[in-house]
C-alpha cells in the first residue's frame, strides 16, 4: 500500500516533468498550478499539520519570495534568484518566528494573518513611494524551465514533509501538538523545534512565489501577498487531510482541477465553492479526502 | 553533597508567599515525601525544581549542576523529570509513542533505534502497561494515565523522578498496586523519588524521610514515625 502510493507520486512527478514535451500551453498551465499548490500545501503542513499551529499567513512567504525575486531578476542568474527567494522567506520566518510562536490556538491563526497583511501593506507603501504601481519583468526563463522547477519544488516539499513526519524531529513536533508543557517536561526543546518547523515551512513557499512571479512576469504587491493564497493553502490542506503526506496532494489536485473547471464556466462561484467545501469537510470529513479514501479502502 | 540540594528557595506570586526560604536535601536512592495541606506550596516547589517556574530567591542544585535558570527540557536531559498531578498525556498518540518521544528527547545522549525500543518496552513493563502500548493514550483509565505519566518519566532515563499525587483518584487496590510498582522501581533501578501525596497512608509507607510544608514554610522534617508523632503536623492536619 505504501509502495503503491509512492509509485503514484513518482508517476505524477514524471508526468509533470514530461508535460512540456507534449507542448500544450494550457496543459502546462494546469500542471504548473497543481504543482504550485502541492508545494505550498505540503510546506504549510510541515508546520501546521505537525504542530497544530495553523498558519493563516503563508502568503507572506510567497510574497517575500516574489518581491526578492523581482528585485534581483536580471542582476543575478535565475537559479540564484530562486535560492535567494527561498532563503529570504526562511530568514524572515526565523526573525518573526520567536514572537509569533509564543501564542497558540486562534491567537496564532489571527497573528499570522495579521502579519501577512502588515507586510503586504508595507510593501505596497514602499512601491507606491518609489512611484511604481507594479513592475514588468523582461527576460524570464522559458515556460518549460519554470514548470520543471515548480514540479521539482512540489516533489521536494512532499519528500520534506514525509521525512519530517518520520523523523525524531517529527516525533517532537507531534508531542508539541498534543501537549506543549508535557513535551518540554520530557526533554523536547519546544521553542527551538517550533522555530525550525516554521523556518522549514517558509523556505519553499518563497521559491514558489518567485516562480509564480516569473510565470506572470508582472509584480504587483497586492497580488503577490494576496491573502486568498493563504486561505487556499489552508483549505486545500484541510480538505485533503492533514494526517498523512498524501492529504495535501489530494487537496491541491482536487482544488486546482476544480478551479480550472469553475474559472472557465462560473468564475464568480470559485470562492463560494472554496468556502462551502471547507465548511462541509470540517463538519463531516474532519480527516479529509485522505481519511475518506483510507476508510473506503479499508471497508472494501 | 546531596543528590538534590534545594537552598533557601522562595517564590512570591504577587502578595502571596508560595514558598518561603525552603531548604532540603534529597539523597540518592531515597524516597523523599512532601506533605502539606492544599496551598502549602508542594506543587510550586516541584515547578521550581523542574524549571517551569523561576524562584524569587534561592537555588536548586542537582547532581552537582545548578538547575536554576535552565529550561525544563534541559533539566530533564540532566536526569530529573516530573509528573503532573492533572495528567498530561499526549492524548492523540499511542501509549508506546508517548514513551518513544520521552526516550528520543529525554536522555542525555542519543540512543539507537534498538535502544529506544528497549527503553519503551522496559518502561511499559515497569508500570504494568505492557499490553496497552498500542492504545491511544486517551483510551486509558485514569489509573492507566497516571501510570503512563510515571512510565514517560522513566523513559527519559531520569535518575530522579518527582511524582505529583500519582495516587489521587485511585481506588485502594490501585493504590496498593502503585505502591508495589514504586517500591520495585527503587530497588531494581536505584531511582530516587520525591513524592507529593495526599494519601497519607501511602506516603508514610513509602517514604524514608518526610518534609511537611505549611503556607510555604517547612514546619516538620523527619522519618515517618517522627512525623506521625509531631505536634504541629497534627495541628495543621487535624486542627
Amino acid at each position: 500500500m505504501k509502495s503503491f502510493g509512492m509509485i503514484i507520486r513518482i508517476a505524477l512527478a514524471v508526468f509533470g516533468a514530461a508535460v512540456p514535451f507534449i507542448g500544450s500551453p494550457y496543459l502546462m498551465g494546469v500542471v504548473f498550478q497543481v504543482a504550485m499548490w502541492i508545494a505550498l500545501a505540503q510546506s504549510w503542513s510541515m508546520l501546521s499539520a505537525t504542530t497544530g499551529y495553523l498558519s493563516l499567513g503563508h502568503a507572506v512567504f510567497y510574497g517575500v519570495g516574489a518581491y526578492v525575486c523581482v528585485l534581483l531578476t536580471g542582476k543575478i542568474p535565475f537559479e540564484l534568484a530562486l535560492l535567494a527567494a527561498a532563503g529570504s522567506a526562511a530568514l524572515f520566518a526565523a526573525l518573526v518566528g520567536m514572537p509569533v510562536l509564543r501564542v497558540r490556538g486562534p491567537y496564532f491563526v489571527i497573528l499570522t494573518y495579521g502579519l501577512s497583511e502588515l507586510v503586504r501593506h508595507i510593501v505596497m507603501r514602499i512601491e507606491s513611494a518609489l512611484g511604481s504601481f507594479g513592475r514588468m519583468i523582461f527576460d524570464v526563463p522559458a515556460t518549460e524551465v519554470l514548470l520543471w522547477w515548480m514540479v521539482g519544488l512540489a516533489v521536494l516539499a512532499t519528500l520534506g514533509a514525509y521525512a519530517i513526519r518520520h523523523s525524531r524531529f517529527g516525533a517532537g513536533l507531534a508531542a508539541i501538538r498534543e501537549d506543549e508543557v508535557a513535551a518540554e517536561t520530557v526533554g523536547v526543546p519546544v521553542t527551538r523545534l517550533k522555530l525550525l518547523a516554521f523556518v522549514a515551512s517558509a523556505a519553499i513557499p518563497g521559491a514558489v512565489g518567485a516562480l509564480a512571479l516569473l510565470r506572470t512576469s508582472y509584480f504587483e504587491p497586492a497580488q503577490a501577498f494576496d491573502p486568498v493564497i493563504s486561505f487556499t493553502i489552508v483549505t486545500m490542506a484541510l480538505v485533503g487531510g492533514t494526517d498523512t503526506v498524501r492529504g495535501p496532494i489530494l487537496g491541491a489536485v482536487g482544488f486546482a482541477l476544480l478551479s480550472e473547471l469553475l474559472w472557465s464556466s462560473l468564475p464568480q462561484l470559485y470562492m463560494i465553492v472554496l468556502g462551502l467545501t471547507l465548511i462541509v469537510f470540517i463538519l463531516f470529513v474532519p480527516r479529509g479526502l485522505s481519511g475518506l479514501f483510507g476508510r473506503i479502502g479499508r471497508a472494501s | 553533597m546531596a543528590f538534590l540540594d534545594i537552598k533557601g528557595v522562595s517564590k512570591r506570586f504577587g502578595g502571596l508567599m508560595a514558598l518561603n526560604d525552603v531548604t532540603l536535601q534529597v539523597e540518592q536512592g531515597e524516597i523523599f515525601g512532601l506533605m502539606g495541606a492544599n496551598g502549602a506550596g508542594k506543587t510550586t516547589l516541584f515547578s521550581v525544581i523542574a524549571g517551569h517556574v523561576a524562584p524569587t530567591a534561592g537555588e536548586v542544585v542537582f547532581d552537582g549542576t545548578r538547575l536554576t535558570g535552565l529550561s525544563p527540557s534541559r533539566i530533564c536531559r540532566l536526569g530529573l523529570c516530573r509528573t503532573f498531578q492533572i495528567v498530561r498525556p499526549f492524548a492523540g498518540l499511542t501509549v508506546a509513542e508517548n514513551l518513544r518521544v520521552a526516550a528520543l528527547y529525554g536522555s542525555a545522549r542519543k540512543l539507537s533505534t534498538r535502544e529506544i525500543a528497549q527503553v519503551v518496552e522496559e518502561a511499559l513493563e515497569a508500570v504494568d502497561l505492557a499490553d496497552r502500548g498500542h492504545l491511544d493514550a486517551a483510551q486509558l483509565t485514569l489509573s492507566g494515565q497516571k501510570r503512563l505519566e510515571i512510565a514517560r518519566a522513566l523513559a527519559t532515563g531520569a535518575k530522579l523522578v518527582m511524582l505529583d499525587e500519582v495516587m489521587a483518584g485511585l481506588n485502594p487496590t490501585e493504590v496498593s498496586a502503585m505502591l508495589d510498582t514504586l517500591g520495585r522501581l527503587r530497588t531494581e533501578r536505584g531511582l530516587t523519588f520525591v513524592i507529593v501525596e495526599h494519601v497519607i497512608g501511602a506516603l508514610m509507607t513509602l517514604s524514608d524521610r518526610i518534609l511537611v510544608l505549611d503556607h510555604g514554610e517547612r514546619i516538620a522534617f523527619g522519618t515517618p514515625e517522627e512525623i506521625g508523632n509531631h505536634e504541629r503536623v497534627a495541628e495543621v492536619y487535624f486542627g
